[in-house]
Order: C-alpha cells, then structure tokens, then sequence
C-alpha cells in the first residue's frame, strides 16, 4: 500500500517518490490543505500557486517536492510582486533561472513567500501584504527580508524547501528567527537572471531548509553559470551534498571578538556551546580580530540605497506594474504612480540613495564605501589565511515581538543587521544553522567561508546541527 | 560644478574628490527634501517630509563615520568578486514571449506613455 502520510523528511521523502511508495495524488491534495490553513495561521505566501500539482513535475531530484519562492523571483504566470503594491498586478511570462532549475528537476512551486518590499527590512513588517508570524510566536517577527521563506520552511508538516535571496542578511536573519537552516552562496554562485533587483552587487539567490542536507540538495540544483547573467561566475554546479559528513577534524574556525560583545547573552551562550560542540568533534577554534567590521553596516546601507535607488528608476506606470489612466506630462504621472506605490521605507531608501550618489555627494559616500569595502574584503580575506571558517551568532537578539519593533527608529532598526552585512557586502557565503533555544524561541549560528567554500560550510554545519 | 551650483545651492562645500576625508554638509532641510524628491520622482505629504528631514539627518550622521577611515590608495570595490565578462554568440535561443502582456496603455500595438514637452 502506498504511502499517503507526509510528515517526513527531504531525504526520505523523495527516495520514496523515486520507489514509488509515495501516494503522489493524495499528497498533492494533502500539501493544498496544508498550506491553506498555514496561510490562515502565520501568512507566509503573498501568493499561493493555485496550478500547484495540476501538471506532472518533470523527473529530477527534486521530484514532487513542493518549493516555494520568495516573490523577489519571477515565475511564469503567477503573480511576483516582489512585496510591493507598485507591482501586484504584475504576472511574468518568463522564469527566473532558478526557479527554472527547480522545475527541470520535479520540484514543484508551492507559491510565493512574503517578504519587505523589494527586500527592504530586517524583520518582515515593511510588508505591502500581510506580514508574516513566527511559528514559534506569533506575536514575534520571523526575521527579514525573506521572512515568508522563514515561516514556511518552520511551519510546514510537509516536506518542503525554500529559495530565498540575501542583499544584506536576508537569508541569515530568518533562519535564526524561524530555527531553520539558511544558505547564502558566493555572489555569483546562482544566477541572478529574473530576480527583481534591490542592489545589484550584493543581491544572492540562496536557500532556507529544515536542514543542511535539503539546502546542499537544493544548491547543487540552482548553482552555475548563466549565460543570461553577466555576473554570474563562469562555474558549473556539482553535488553539493557530498560534503556531508565529512570529518571536521583539524578545520580551523576563527571566532571574532568583535562579534560577540553588546549581544544577548542567551544568544551568546548557545553559540557558544555549538562552537564547543565543533571543538568536540576536533575542529580548531581560535579568537581571531575584524576590526574594520564596525564599518559594514555604514558601507552596506550606503551602497545597497544607491544602488536600490537607481534600480527602482524603472517603476513608473507604463509597460507593467501599477498603472493608472496616462495623463498630465511625464514628471507628474510617474511621480503620481511612484508616491501611491511604494511603502514608507522604499520611499526612504530611494531618497537617501539618491542623495547619496548626487553629484558632489557621491565621492564622500557611495565611493567611499565602496572603498571601505575593499578593506573589509582584503581584511576578511587576510583571516581566511588562517582559518578555514568564522564563527558568529546569526542575530544578536532573540526574535524581537512586533509591538517592541514598532518603537525602533529605522537607524536603530538598521544597526541589527551588524553580524550579517559585512560577509553579503564581501560577497563571502554564509549558512546559518539552528544551536537550541532560550525562552522557547530559536538561535541561530552564522558560519562564514571564503569565496566558493559553500563545501566547508556545509560539512561544518552538518556536523554541529540539532535534527529536530 | 555647475550642476551642482544648480542642485544644492545650499551645500556650504562639497567633498573634494581628492579628498579621503569628507567635510562638512548642511543639514537635511525641507527644501533640499523637496530637490531630490523631485530628482526622485517622488511626492511626500507633509508629515513624510517631518518625518523624513529627521530620520535623513540621523542616519546621514552616522553613515560620516566612514570619514575615520584611512582610503587613501584604495581601490573601490564595484563588485565583491572579480568578474570577467563571458562573451557569448549574438543569436536569438529563446522562444519571443508577448512583452506587452501586463501593458494596460496600448494603442496600434504601441504603449502610450504621457507627454514628454
């Protein structure tokens, strides 16, 4: 008799798929109910994928998995707003590349995961739809951008995988917040092609899994060149998945001090038991010193605004998107449908990135931090000479409730993201693995590798995570 | 320079580009809100420009601690990687898709855009 219930994992699930011991049709029908009641209870999807199991999924490795897209992704016939109202109408008739893997390998697209508009918050409230709750608490946000990705992935009974984008700590923050397993490649790793853009040169197409092996599974699915993005690097993909359960004996992890001062203690402490539990298994730790850390954040939100601002130029009624009836001349028109489109934070970072790239503005800011960036690189690159990984917390608080958030001036809300903007402004990769939890809610820990060592970061996270 | 007179008639100096340190700038008002507004294509109610003139200075301020840091000889960093450009052949590979299909201003098989002069 075949099998109909589905509370299982990735692994196993799709080896009994690829056996034929997996009642496919009832688990479409029982993932649709499933996922409806998840959406009344936490809103992790602007929008369900109502075609979801209506074709049959191509063979693959992913055969019959349900996967869900951050709605940054284009996806062919289902509406992609990228969180925005400035795009709720708007249906794309193509696939990012991505999201075109997933498919070529039977997965199938459960929907499309909430996020902050364009990618522009650390806790998923600055939400043109609704704003996704933690599964742990409801009353508590489940971190940002990707925070739908963070939910679904800790919500579902069903076996499931998220693809989700990181500029600045997308990826990382909502996998602390949710317990979840988030992987953040090297920029370049995945291709970029049909993912609506937020700043071009940090912008990552990256995973959020229940755990490592599911987010290796799904990186050796999307990884490799494309020729349809220029910078995508000339790499081809590979079985990612190979790095598990390799033996970490003798990796040498670097534990930098400045990342562990003015930080919840609950959190430090459980990062610092998985530390030790790596030190257990005869990995190397030793304290090692980033001191120019201190000025990422400044770096990254100089950069990621000015590039924000000139990427969102092309929003302005005509061609798709928000549309209203062509009147006035230009400057009025487009200046009519962009006020009532964006949300309050787009309009901000729009602004300030378009002060900051004016002309006698541009050398003292957006130079400057890219300057900046090339220290923090030469820097980051210096330690990796003697270490094969950094360890830090993910998040340097427990998930925060959503009436504490309110209270927070953006500045405030923009220096949270201090573990996780200096590696997405190097481009370096990132996953952030669950370590326990203090109050009932979830920690996370960030493990950070050179360029195009996701191998390590893998075998590292494998060997210090918490099945649950 | 001239532009710049133009724009920000109001800035006391402006960075020289030769410069590793920056100097001083006025202070966020309304009316320098009002020019990148409209260099933004933006309109802000009267209680987004309260509220956004006093953010923009707070967060201005703390972005000027990259001033402290010593770049002199340092190259920026466009992109964290080094990325090489892949040349490819120009052929058409994909099948055409209906571009104008979320277009609600058509004419003749023409989006109408509004009046430019």
């Amino acid at each position: 008799m075949k099998r109909v219930v589905i509370l299982i994992r990735v692994k196993t699930f799709l080896e009994e798929v690829k056996s034929g011991s997996i009642d496919t049709d009832k688990f479409v029908s029982d993932v649709k109910a499933s996922s409806s009641s998840m959406q009344e209870k936490y809103a992790p999807f602007i929008t369900l994928n109502e075609g979801f199991g209506k074709a049959t999924p191509q063979k693959g490795a992913l055969q019959y998995l349900p996967v869900s897209v951050k709605d940054c992704l284009c996806t062919e016939g289902i509406r992609t707003t990228a969180g925005s109202k400035i795009l709720e109408t708007y249906v794309p008739n193509f696939d990012a590349t991505a999201v075109a893997k997933v498919k070529a390998a039977g997965g199938m697209i459960l929907g499309k995961t909430a996020q902050d508009e364009f990618g522009f918050g650390t806790f998923s409230t600055n939400c043109a739809y609704q704003v996704p709750k933690n599964p742990y608490d409801p009353e508590r946000t489940c971190g940002g951008s990707s925070g739908g990705a963070g939910c679904a992935t800790a919500a579902a009974d069903f076996p499931h995988i998220a693809i989700a984008e990181s500029t600045g700590g997308s990826i990382t923050a909502p996998a602390a917040f949710t317990g979840t397993v988030g992987l953040t490649p090297t920029y370049g790793r995945v291709s970029r092609y049909g993912l609506i853009d937020y700043s071009n040169s940090m912008d990552k197409v990256g995973v959020i899994s229940k755990e490592v092996y599911d987010s290796a599974l799904m990186l050796s699915v999307i990884a490799g060149h494309d020729p349809l993005d220029s910078t995508s690097h000339n790499k081809g993909s590979e079985d990612f998945t190979k790095y598990i359960g390799k033996d970490v004996k003798g990796m040498k992890i670097g534990v930098p001090k400045e990342y562990f001062s003015s930080i919840d203690s609950n959190v430090k402490k459980l990062v610092e038991d998985a530390i030790a539990k790596l030190e257990g298994q005869e990995a190397e730790i030793s304290e090692i010193s980033l001191p120019s850390t201190k000025y990422a954040i400044a770096a990254y939100y100089i950069i990621a605004m000015g590039e924000a601002s000139t990427n969102l130029a092309k929003y302005c009624g005509m061609r798709y998107g928000k549309q209203d009836k062509i009147s006035g001349e230009f400057s009025e028109y487009f200046s009519s449908i962009r006020s009532s489109g964006f949300g309050e934070e787009a309009k901000r970072r729009i602004i300030l990135g378009t002060y900051m790239r004016a002309a006698g503005f541009r050398d003292a800011y957006y130079i400057k931090a890219l300057k900046v960036r090339s220290l923090l690189i030469k820097e980051f690159k210096a330690a990796f000479k003697g270490v094969d990984a950094i360890a830090t917390p993910s998040m340097p608080m427990l998930p925060p409730r959503f009436d504490e958030i309110a209270k927070l001036s953006p500045l405030e809300i923009y220096n949270m993201d201090k573990m996780t903007t200096a590696p997405n402004l190097c481009g370096f990769p990132t996953i952030s693995i669950p370590v326990g939890t203090s109050q009932g809610l979830p920690v996370g820990m960030q493990l950070i590798a050179d360029h195009f060592m996701e191998g390590r970061l893998i075998s590292l996270a494998a060997a210090a995570e918490v099945i649950k | 320079m001239q532009r710049v007179a133009f724009m920000y008639k109001k800035v006391i100096k402006i960075c020289n580009p030769k410069c590793n340190h920056m100097v001083d700038f006025q202070k966020v008002d309304k009316g320098m809100l009002s020019r990148i507004c409209s260099n933004a294509k933006l309109n802000l109610t009267s209680s987004e420009e309260e509220r956004f003139v006093s953010e923009m200075g707070e967060i201005l301020t703390a972005f000027r601690e990259l001033e402290s840091v010593d770049t002199k000889d340092v190259q920026p960093a466009y992109h964290a990687t080094e990325i090489r450009n892949i040349w490819r052949d120009d052929k058409v590979k994909k099948k055409s898709v209906d571009i104008k299909k979320n277009t609600e201003a058509l004419e003749n098989g023409y989006i109408i855009g509004p009046k430019l002069v």
